[in-house]
């Protein structure tokens, strides 16, 4: 039975690479066909925000490439309420149409995945 | 008869998570009820494979443990090709391709790319991150 992942993204963009990382991981998976969710909780909400500017930074920009996930069915992206909440973002300031859930729907959904990894 | 998968992202000498992952590595595969499927290095990770890593001769080295892992007990150790790279992380055939003269890449560990980790996540009954 094939295995399905969640990718957990918990650092804001920028500062690590691990952003960028992460969505590398999760977009191989893509395109192998894997069943794979992802997950901003904490300061990794900070990734989703609209008009970033990556160029400023010389950086890739990572919204462009998180708007192309449902191009590689990856339909999956699950955002914490609280984190959002602490962090006075609302949900029309995101860069993708994602799942907004509270802290225990959220556990419940990471639960059933079968694998999770952590950036 | 339980599978098991470690995913490495944390580096070695700053941190003290990849000298956890190598005991616990070393202890699956001592382990009568569970099976090492291999080791993915990615991320920060990465730098384990650098063969370069020299630390006093008082200051326990990972990176030999690894090295045991892989030849004593055939734990495949993969190592994802673009987060080495971008880490200083080459292999001979990366050094010459980019014409560079050193390479660094560890003989025990194997170059590759992500759809490696997502065949050895497929495998294993269980995923574990250091």
């Amino acid at each position: 039975m094939s295995k399905s992942t969640a990718i957990l993204n918990t650092k804001a963009p920028f500062s690590t690479a691990t952003g960028k990382e992460s969505l590398d991981l999760v977009l191989a998976m893509g395109t192998f066909e894997q069943s794979v969710g992802l997950f901003f909780v904490g300061d990794g909400v900070f990734q989703l925000l609209q008009g970033q500017k990556a160029s400023n930074l010389d950086a890739k920009e990572v919204a462009k490439t998180l708007q192309a996930l449902p191009f590689y069915d990856i339909d999956d992206v699950f955002v914490c309420q609280k984190s959002l909440e602490e962090r006075g973002i609302n949900g029309a300031q995101l860069c993708l149409s994602v799942e907004v859930l509270p802290s225990d729907e959220l556990t419940m959904k990471l639960s059933q995945y079968d694998h999770v990894v952590t950036f | 008869m339980s599978s098991i998968s470690i995913i490495v992202t944390s580096p070695p000498y700053d941190s003290q998570m990849s000298y956890h992952a190598a005991q616990y590595a070393k202890a699956v595969v001592n382990s009568d009820n569970h099976q090492l499927k291999g080791v993915f290095f990615y991320g920060s990770g990465v730098l384990n494979t650098n063969a370069l890593n020299l630390t006093l001769t008082d200051i326990h080295n990972v990176c030999d443990q690894w090295k045991m892992l892989a030849r004593d007990h055939q734990v495949p150790m993969y190592v994802c090709v673009t987060a080495a790279n971008a880490r200083g992380v080459l292999s001979k055939q990366d050094a010459s391709d980019a014409d560079i003269e050193q390479y660094s890449l560890a003989e025990w560990a194997i170059s590759c790319g992500l759809g490696e980790w997502v065949a050895l996540s497929e495998d294993a009954d269980r995923v574990v991150q250091f």
